[in-house]
């Protein structure tokens, strides 16, 4: 019985192993073609240089591309915590007929296929004249996160005793002031990490952009999306290392700053004015 | 009391207040919903009652684009093709992360256990276009993995691998992966190791204890992550579109093609249907979890009566 117990445990090992090596082997591989010389799709490469990431100063349209990327995820997921978090509350906190469906009315864009969200996009913004540009897509990315938003800070509303905020109505404190000074503050995490995952989710976006945007302004993903289907040299390649690493990096530091400011957990939790 | 009295008291009222509260609360949400999603959607939906003839777009009612998409057997072998890639892809992740998981949830070494939760996880910081890349550069004719192949004698000029479904589901499992440990390990960490060490104490073999009582405890998990895996595979476009190289059709593929060269009555009908099949494609897998959990329980009930 040990013994088969045994076998059991080394067999899982080994299966886990094989499917680390497969979840790691695409990263691998692509650091590995920057550093190559020749062309991208060939294995083994002829030799090694760091031209790429030489060239990559000359590639100002990622650069662009990554600006545009900035300003487009924070505008979305800024649009989408402000309505998002005050129709949370309009639901969660007043409860009415109907909220259950208009709840998922809101939530509804997580099934909607994004590619036909973009074309959608296209149409409408073609007919108010803002198709094309940034504030377009900020608007249509708000749309495909304001689930994420309502959802997570939706649930920390439910979650709230009710005790702080009858206090301060019995002290005399109006709707509007209770919501700043007790809801706000004790939404600060649910708020951060739905933005925070909005934004990851914004940042990657390419069916609902790849229709809408004009060339100059690309973000990230559609660079790249676009760069690959015509080109097949290791510049990509380098781009993507460049990313990874910064995806990597942005890891390390939101870790080692939870770690070392152990005050911060508890600004972020449930510290009241 | 006249009834105008009533309604200027009422307008005054606590009762009153709270609903204008309540307005004004859902005002922002409620217009850029209503605008930029609800009033997309029509509009794009409009389309699907014109007719499109030659390059041409005529406006009107007709019902000929739906008739067209639901009998032409073009179209429905499209469908098949979606939905069998989508089936494969959930299998196989199914497959990959139910071990993966299940050995996360059991490692005792924290050390270990970051170590394979940010191997799992990292991909999600990683930009979807970024690792099709990567598998693009794996599954090419001379690529690594090929090269690979070659050397170990498995075959004489290397298998063809990109530009067409295999490549497609082999990349396709390695980006949807994640969404699906991530439910199962959530369950299997939360459930109740004292009934595991109650089904050894009673004699269970660990490979009887896993299908009595692990397997049977993280159904709920598998339900939701085959439902998230499934529809983002339904209706997954980036992938498709740069393994597949145009030659893998799927409804998004399908879709985006559509909409390149202004056929937009049937873009609008294709994305209507891919609509309705992943809705109804998450309440089946609802329903189906909640069925296999309730007959489990009444089972349950009568073997303890």
């Amino acid at each position: 019985m040990v013994k088969s117990g045994r076998v059991t445990k080394w067999l899982l090992t080994v299966f886990v192993g094989a499917v680390s090596i497969y979840l790691l082997l695409p990263l691998l591989m692509i650091a590995f073609t920057s550093i190559g010389s020749g062309s991208a799709s060939k294995f083994p490469p002829q030799g090694f240089t760091l031209e790429w990431y030489a060239n990559l100063r000359e590639q100002t349209q990622f650069l662009d591309a990554f600006k545009n990327s900035l300003i487009a995820s924070a505008g979305a997921v800024l649009l989408a915590l402000v309505t998002g978090t005050l129709a949370a509350v309009a639901i969660v906190q007043y409860p009415f007929p109907g909220a259950g469906l208009l709840r998922a009315f809101f939530v509804s864009p997580m099934v909607m296929p994004k590619i036909t969200l973009g074309i959608a996009y296209l149409i409408l913004f073609s007919k108010m004249h803002i198709a094309g540009g940034l504030f377009g897509l900020v608007l249509g990315e708000a749309v495909i996160v304001l689930p994420f938003i309502l959802t997570i800070v939706g649930s920390a509303l439910a979650n709230l005793k009710p005790v702080h905020r009858e206090a301060a109505a019995d002290l005399g404190a109006s709707p509007w002031w209770i919501f700043f000074t007790i809801t706000l503050p004790q939404l600060k995490f649910a708020m951060l990490l739905s933005g925070s995952i909005a934004f990851v989710f914004t940042f990657d976006q390419v069916e609902a952009a790849l229709l809408l945007l004009r060339q100059d302004s690309y973000t990230l993903p559609i660079q790249l999306f676009l760069y690959m289907e015509k080109w097949q040299d290791p510049t990509i390649a380098a781009v993507s290392v460049v990313l990874i690493v910064g995806a990597l990096a942005l890891f390390m530091i939101i870790k080692l700053v939870l770690r070392f400011i152990p005050g911060l957990e508890g600004w972020l939790g449930s510290r009241k004015k | 009391m006249s009834r105008f009295t009533e309604k200027v008291v009422n307008v005054y009222s606590s009762g009153n207040r709270k609903w204008t509260t309540q307005l004004l609360l859902l005002l922002p949400a409620l217009l850029l919903m209503g605008i930029v999603y609800l009033g997309g959607l029509l509009i794009f939906g409009r389309y699907s009652f014109d007719i499109y003839d030659n390059g041409k777009l005529v406006r009107a009612w007709d019902w000929s684009t739906y008739r067209a998409f639901l009998t032409d057997p073009y179209y429905w072998k499209l469908i098949g093709n979606t939905f069998r890639i989508a089936f494969k892809v959930t299998a196989w992740s199914l497959l990959l992360a139910y071990p993966l998981a299940y050995c996360i949830a059991g490692l005792k070494k924290p050390g270990w256990k970051q170590f394979l939760l940010l191997l799992t996880f990292l991909p999600l910081l990683v930009s979807a276009v970024v690792r099709s890349y990567g598998w693009q550069l794996l599954l090419s004719k001379q690529g690594f993995m090929n090269w690979v192949f070659i050397h170990l004698g498995m075959t004489e000029e290397g298998f063809n691998m990109m530009n067409n479904e295999t490549g497609v589901i082999i990349a396709l499992v390695h980006i949807f992966l994640p969404f699906m440990v991530f439910p199962i390990l959530n369950v299997l960490s939360q459930s109740d190791a004292s009934l595991k060490a109650a089904a050894h104490d009673l004699g269970a073999g660990s490979w009887r204890t896993f299908f009595t009582i692990t397997l049977p405890l993280s159904a709920r998990g598998i339900a939701s992550g085959v439902q998230i895996v499934f529809t983002l595979c339904l209706t997954a476009f980036t992938t498709p579109q740069l393994i597949g190289g145009g030659r893998v059709m799927t409804l998004p593929v399908f879709i985006y093609q559509r909409t390149l060269d202004t056929n937009w009555p049937m873009a609008a009908v294709a994305s209507l249907f891919l609509l309705v099949s992943s809705v109804v494609v998450s309440l089946l897998v609802n329903k189906g979890a909640e069925w296999l959990m309730f007959r489990r329980s009444r089972e349950g009930g009568r073997a303890h009566g």
